[in-house]
C-alpha cells in the first residue's frame, strides 16, 4: 500500500495550489487529522501572504536591475502567452520592484490548497474565540444532533442554533456532515466527518473584514472542501436516514 | 488596497492588535534581506507574482525541484523570524 510522504515540498505545493488533485486530496485528508501538518500548511500560506505584502508595500530588498530586467521579460512573454490562451489564468497584474502596483490575485485564490488551509487555520490557531468556537462546534450538543437530525431541519441549542445542510458519504466511506451553527455573534459553517465519532475537520467563521483577502465566499470555499474530500452528491431521504441509524450502534 | 492594518487578519485570527502586523510585516522584510539573493528571487516570482512553480524554474532557468527546494527553505526561514519577534 502507498504511503505519501509529505515532505516540506509537497507541503508547501499543497498550499500554494500546486498540487495534481489526487495528490492534494491525500494531502487534505491527512492535514485533516494531523494538526502539526496543518500547522505547517497554514505556515506556508501565511509567509506566502506576508511575503506578497511585503512586496506589494515596495518593502523588498533590491534586485540586481539585470535580473528585474530578464524577469520582467519574462513575465511579459508570459502575459503574452497567458492571453493569448495559453497557460494558466491570467495574473492581472506584475509589478514586484517598483511598479507601485498591488498584485491582484491573492495566495487565498480559490484553490483546493487554499480552502484546505483555512480549516487548518481555523483548526490550527490557539486563540480563546477561537478554541471556545471549535470547541461549541464538538459540544456533546451538537455531535448528538449530527447522528440524529435530518438535513434542512434545525435545533435550538443553549449557545445557538444549529442548522444540519447535508449529509456525504466519502469515498472511504465514512459519513460527513455539513452544518451551521448560528449564534448572536457569530455564524460557523462547518463540516464534521465520522469515523469513531464525529470530529470537526472544517470550520469557516464569518466572512473576513479584510474582503481583498478573501475572493470566494464561505460557501465556495466549503464546497470546495467538500469536493476535495470527494464528497460527491449529498445523501437524501431514505439514503440519509439509513446513514444516520447507522451511526447510533 | 493591502495595507499593513489588514495585515491582521493574516497574521492572526480577528481581534490582534494592528501592531503585530506592523513588527511581523518588519520582521518579514528583514527576514527577506537577510536571505540568499537566489532565494529571495524564487520568492519574489512565486509570492511576490504569483508565477507557478514551473514559470519561476523557466524564469530563472533552473528545475522545479530547485525552484521548491529553494522556495521552501525561504519560507521556512519566514516563519523561523516571524515567530521569533
Amino acid at each position: 500500500m502507498s504511503e505519501l510522504h509529505l515532505t516540506d515540498e509537497i507541503l508547501m505545493a499543497f498550499a500554494d495550489g500546486e498540487l495534481d488533485q489526487p495528490v492534494a486530496a491525500a494531502v487534505a485528508r491527512v492535514m485533516a487529522q494531523d494538526p502539526a501538518v496543518a500547522r505547517k500548511i497554514v505556515e506556508f500560506q501565511q509567509s506566502r501572504r506576508l511575503t506578497r505584502s511585503v512586496f506589494a508595500n515596495n518593502l523588498a530588498p533590491d534586485v540586481p536591475s539585470e535580473l528585474r530586467a530578464a524577469i520582467s521579460a519574462k513575465i511579459e512573454a508570459y502575459e503574452a502567452a497567458v492571453e493569448g490562451g495559453e497557460g494558466k489564468q491570467a495574473k492581472e497584474t506584475k509589478s514586484i520592484w517598483g511598479g507601485g502596483m498591488s498584485p491582484v490575485r491573492m495566495a487565498l485564490a480559490a484553490s483546493l490548497a487554499a480552502v484546505a488551509v483555512s480549516a487548518a487555520y481555523f483548526i490550527g490557531q490557539h486563540s480563546q474565540s477561537e478554541v471556545g468556537r471549535l470547541a461549541q462546534l464538538e459540544h456533546p450538543r451538537v455531535l448528538q444532533e449530527l447522528s440524529r437530525l435530518e438535513s434542512g431541519r434545525d435545533a435550538e441549542l443553549p449557545f445557538g442554533r444549529l442548522r444540519v445542510i447535508s449529509t456525504y458519504r466519502l469515498p472511504d466511506n465514512s459519513l460527513c456532515r455539513e452544518f451551521r451553527l448560528q449564534s448572536t455573534s457569530t455564524s460557523t459553517d462547518a463540516v464534521a466527518c465520522r469515523t469513531d465519532g464525529w470530529r470537526v475537520t472544517f470550520a469557516l467563521s464569518d466572512p473576513a473584514k479584510g474582503a481583498e483577502y478573501v475572493p470566494s465566499s464561505g460557501g465556495d470555499l466549503l464546497e470546495s472542501y467538500l469536493d476535495n474530500l470527494g464528497a460527491g452528491n449529498p445523501l437524501e431521504g431514505e439514503a440519509e436516514a439509513k446513514a444516520l441509524s447507522e451511526t447510533a450502534r | 488596497m493591502e495595507d499593513v492594518e489588514a495585515q491582521t487578519h493574516l497574521i492572526g485570527d480577528s481581534g490582534e492588535d494592528p501592531i503585530i502586523s506592523k513588527i511581523a510585516l518588519a520582521e518579514v522584510q528583514r527576514a527577506i534581506d537577510s536571505l540568499p539573493q537566489e532565494q529571495r528571487e524564487v520568492l519574489a516570482l512565486v509570492c511576490g507574482e504569483d508565477l507557478t512553480y514551473r514559470e519561476a524554474a523557466e524564469v530563472l532557468n533552473v528545475p522545479i525541484g530547485t525552484v521548491m527546494s529553494r522556495l521552501a527553505r525561504a519560507r521556512r526561514r519566514l516563519v523561523e523570524m516571524t515567530a521569533a519577534a
